[in-house]
């Protein structure tokens, strides 16, 4: 039964009140919201003049009874919660009930409407926030809501809105974010008459992804899914090669409400790792799917952020869920490059269920048609060095580039690491002690994070002064230019906490920095081979330590493209 | 220029200038080797800028004058042939005609007065050494010196001149920070030498000097405003100085060892060679016990496992234990020519000290690894 409601004074002033009606788009977004939560399979979204002339929404869901069409634009009458209590356990999109009344106080709108269980329809009329009549109609099932000439009533508000352009732009983008975890229900958006967007119903997400992202993105996603503690996390990932310099492709969803949480994005972030460079952010989509009560999706009004219970518990499951699927794209020197990898294909018909205690703890089935990497297929074949910086080598479908300090910077990287976490790093005394002038807040790190110096292999004895002798360093930096390498690295071990892995993850990128050969050295083919040996038993051979590319891969494809072999 | 020459010597000549030659070089005349006849004599040039290599050979001078060519394709002309005879002559407009009588090959080339001119510094004082001894001196230190980086301080052998009371001798030193080798040796005359407080030489100079030492035979040496010069035969090679200041070694040299380990070198070479085995990376330490006449060698890689063998020695003191990498043992063992080598020990934090009684004036170091 569709019964709305007035919510009681004391419900409703537990409500996260503001003002949700602010541009265009929200408007769409409410409305929206509303039919999804009506059951609607298809919604067509119509605008004119980027929604300053109109927003009409048309969708063919339960509809509402003459009384329900009366109640809906009264302020906090819903017929989504009833008591309190149920504020900490919301299933649908809306439940303020407050959405049909701001929109109708600052529009002219009508409402058509017809349940299925009735042969006549209703339409009321309401502009400004005054009924202006309310009359029995033929109708399909469903509802229409056309809000017109928005903030014809507050002039104010009508001139902060910007170009056509611009809203039509926002609303665009709405309308894309919040179809794209419905996958099964049919998606249209009109522009005075013209169609902007059509997203038929489909049992998989590829197409969604692809007018979100582009489909040359969509197609190199790499998708998992992962249920862990009642907690089921979809992810579907873009390539760290197409990682941008702003998060805003970044598109989390709870329960399928397009949310924006810090925790999320740094838990993304986290999974990337070190694929990632500083200040660049991935291009993913991740849906999480959790028991409602688990959630508090009542902390703003405009009801995009929300409240996690057990946030560590959401935080480590994003994290392992992207770790795991981003651990099988290849190593380009003997497998395949992972923009080769072969785009999407789901045995998932319902990504992203509604939550329901009935899922299979035993996770969501593992998608067909993943082609495991070959082992090593053929070795790349040096070609040599170009301006003894990049290796250049020819594989199986190409030319590969390598940057060798990026590379040997990896490989130095991870056997530090491998050394440090098993307090094992071989430590080599210097025969002469080099001597060091450190600054003042150089010699307070030496003198009272000493123990954190020699769990890297570094002994450091005081001289007198400011003066410090360098009596060991670790075995695997030779050609090190201590004096740099010790500021830079006295900088790092500054901070943080004892056991900030943060911290030791960043002194051990400092050394393999150092470390590394660099740019400008002669290798010999042995050297090279060698490098590669060691690149290929790396858990990350793709990236170095700070996120930059190892690796360039040019196809005979591309290769035959710019000779205009072929067009 | 045009001139008739023995193949046989010229590639000989050619052929030793390969490694100065520079094939990737942004300036292509150093990829080109100079040739001037005149006199009764041809004279053939190479140069990187850093060395430089002349030498003179016998030749039916037809027409004097210079001319360039490439390095590289005169070397593999002279190889492919089977005369006795080559003939090279200057054509107009920077080309050269070369043939052995059968195969004939124009070559275009560089101006030759474009050749960087080779600035051989005059009046230097030469001392001459026996070739043989100057060789084993380089072979004897050039392993320690740093793998050569771009501007990297260390990547040469530090020489000089040290009193004696009945003369002076010549010492070589060499080190990476982690290791030291040096070799002394007597040198009659060395007081005409002017090296100062010490030059550094170029680890590539060094190798090239080898080369020519190594024939045996006298060979003179001189110093001269940062340039070394070493002549043979009909052969000068000038190379400059590096610029670095080498760091005060006296102080890490051992006055005097604790505990000194007489031991079967080739049988170390190999137990160390056997160690190398596990440790797949250039830098896991070697762990060494001696007790009881026993020395006990572990390379442990936490990937791969472990690796043990046990040697006879000469040693009854306290247990000693000691890591190190061995790399550098094989390095300078290689390098030693004693049957029985001297490990000399302080502790576990001191150099290994290594001697033999065939390798006189020779002193080898390695720093230890922490256990
Ligand atoms: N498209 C629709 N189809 C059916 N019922 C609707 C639709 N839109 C709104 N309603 C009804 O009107 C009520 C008020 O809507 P709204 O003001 O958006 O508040 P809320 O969505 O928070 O409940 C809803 O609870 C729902 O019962
Ligand atoms: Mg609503």
């Amino acid at each position: 039964m569709n019964a709305i409601r007035i919510l009681p004074e004391k419900v409703a002033s537990q409500i996260a009140a503001g003002e949700v009606i602010d541009r265009p788009a929200s408007v769409v977004r409410e409305l929206i919201d509303n039919s999804i939560d009506a059951g609607a399979d298809r919604i067509v979204v119509r605008i004119e003049k980027g929604g300053k002339g109109l927003i009409k929404v048309s969708d063919n869901g339960k509809g509402m009874s003459r009384d329900d069409l009366l109640l809906c634009v009264e302020r906090h009458a819903t017929s989504k919660i009833e008591t309190a209590s149920d504020l900490f356990s919301i299933k649908s999109l809306g439940f303020r009930g407050e959405a049909l009344p701001s929109i109708a106080s600052v529009s002219r709108m009508k409402l058509t409407t017809r349940p299925k269980d009735r042969l006549e329809g209703h339409r009321l009329k309401i502009a400004g926030g005054k009924l202006t009549g309310i009359e029995e109609t033929g109708a399909p099932v469903g509802t229409v809501v056309e809000a017109g000439d928005l903030f014809f009533n507050i002039p104010a508000r009508r001139k902060f809105l910007r170009a056509v352009r611009t809203e039509t732009d926002h609303i665009i983008d709405t309308f894309t974010r919040v179809a794209l975890p419905f996958p099964g229900v049919n998606f249209k958006l009109d522009d005075a008459g013209k169609t902007l967007m059509n997203l038929p119903a489909s049992d998989h997400q590829l197409p969604r992804l692809s007018v979100l992202l582009g489909r040359k993105v969509a197609e190199s996603i790499t998708e998992a899914q992962e249920r862990i503690h009642e907690l089921g996390v979809s992810v579907y990932l873009a390539p760290w090669e197409l990682s941008r310099t702003r998060g805003d492709r970044l598109y989390v969803y709870v329960n399928g409400r397009n949310i924006r949480d810090r925790l999320v994005t740094k838990a993304i972030m986290e999974g990337y790792g070190q694929r990632l460079m500083k200040g660049h952010y991935p291009q993913a989509v991740i849906f999480l799917e959790m028991d409602p009560s688990k959630v508090d999706v009542n902390v703003h009004p405009t009801k995009q952020e929300v409240r996690f219970h057990n946030s560590r518990d959401v935080f480590q499951a994003i994290v392992s869920t992207i770790e795991k699927a981003l651990a099988r794209s290849s190593n380009p020197l003997y497998g395949q490059v992972p923009d080769q990898v072969p785009s999407f294909v789901s045995d998932v018909s319902e990504p992203f269920p509604e939550f329901s205690q009935h899922v299979p703890t035993q996770g969501i089935p593992a998608r067909a048609g993943v082609v495991e990497q070959p082992a090593i297929s053929e070795i790349p074949q040096i070609i040599g060095q170009l301006g003894n910086t990049y290796i250049l080598c020819q594989v199986k479908d190409g030319l590969l580039m390598v940057d060798q300090h990026a590379a040997h910077e990896r490989i130095m990287y991870e056997n530090l690491k491998k050394g440090f976490n098993n307090s094992r790093i071989e430590v080599q005394a210097l025969l002469m002690p080099h001597k060091l002038e450190l600054s003042a807040k150089e010699k307070r790190v030496v003198q009272e994070k000493g123990e954190r110096l020699s769990r890297f292999g570094i002994e450091l004895d005081h001289f007198g002064g400011n003066t410090f002798l360098l009596r060991a360093v670790p075995a695997l930096l030779e050609n090190v230019e201590w004096d740099s390498f010790l500021s830079e690295f006295l900088a790092e071990l500054e901070e943080g906490e004892p056991e900030d892995n943060a911290i030791f993850d960043r002194a051990l990128t400092v050394m393999a920095c150092h470390g590394a050969i660099r740019a400008g050295y002669r290798m010999t083919n042995e050297e090279i081979t060698h490098l590669f040996y060691q690149l290929e038993e790396m858990d990350l051979p793709t990236n170095c330590p700070h996120g930059r590319p190892i690796f360039k891969h040019f196809t005979y494809y591309e290769i035959e493209k710019m000779f205009k072999r072929v067009v | 220029m045009e001139i008739r020459i023995d193949r046989e010597q010229l590639l000989k000549s050619v052929s030793r200038v390969q490694s100065i030659i520079e094939r990737k070089s942004n300036m292509p005349i150093l990829s080109t080797i100079l040739l001037t006849a005149s006199g009764k004599n041809i004279s053939l040039s190479a140069t990187d800028l850093e060395i430089g290599f002349k030498q003179t050979i016998p030749a039916d001078i037809v027409k004097e004058g210079s001319i360039t060519v490439s390095g590289r394709k005169l070397f593999e002309i002279l190889k492919e042939s089977t005369k006795d005879n080559f003939q090279i002559k200057e054509k107009e407009n920077n080309w050269v005609f070369l043939s052995d009588g059968l195969a004939r090959f124009d070559l275009a080339c560089l101006a030759a007065d474009e050749y960087p001119s080779f600035i051989e510094p005059e009046d230097v004082s030469m001392v001459e050494v026996d070739g043989e001894i100057l060789s084993e001196m380089i072979n004897k230190t050039i392993y320690s010196v740093t793998v050569e980086e771009a501007g990297f301080k260390l990547s040469g052998v530090f020489t000089e001149k040290v009193d004696n009371e009945g003369g002076g001798f010549l010492r070589m030193v060499a080190t990476d920070g982690h290791r030291l080798s040096m070799i002394d040796k007597d040198l009659i005359k060395i007081d005409s030498l002017d090296l100062g407080s010490g030059v550094m030489i170029p680890k590539k100079g060094m190798s090239e000097l080898n080369k020519l030492a190594s024939e045996g035979g006298p060979v003179q040496i001189g110093f001269k405003q940062k340039n070394c010069v070493a002549k043979k035969d009909n052969a000068l090679i000038v190379m400059r100085l590096l610029e670095a200041k080498f760091p005060d070694y006296h102080a890490v040299i051992p006055k005097e060892e604790k505990y000194s380990i007489k031991v079967n070198k080739i049988s170390l070479l190999e137990a160390m060679r056997k160690m190398l085995i596990l440790s797949n990376e250039r830098y896991r330490a070697v762990k060494i016990a001696i007790e009881n006449d026993t020395m006990e060698m572990v390379s442990t890689n936490p990937d791969l496992g472990e690796a043990q063998e046990n040697m006879q020695v000469e040693y009854r003191g306290e247990r000693l234990e000691a890591g190190f990498n061995p790399r550098y043992f094989i390095d300078t063992l290689q390098s030693m020519e004693s049957e029985f080598v001297l490990l000399g020990f302080i502790d576990e934090s001191k150099p290994c000290i290594l001697k033999g009684d065939a390798d006189k004036g020779f002193l080898g170091l390695i720093m230890p690894m922490r256990l």
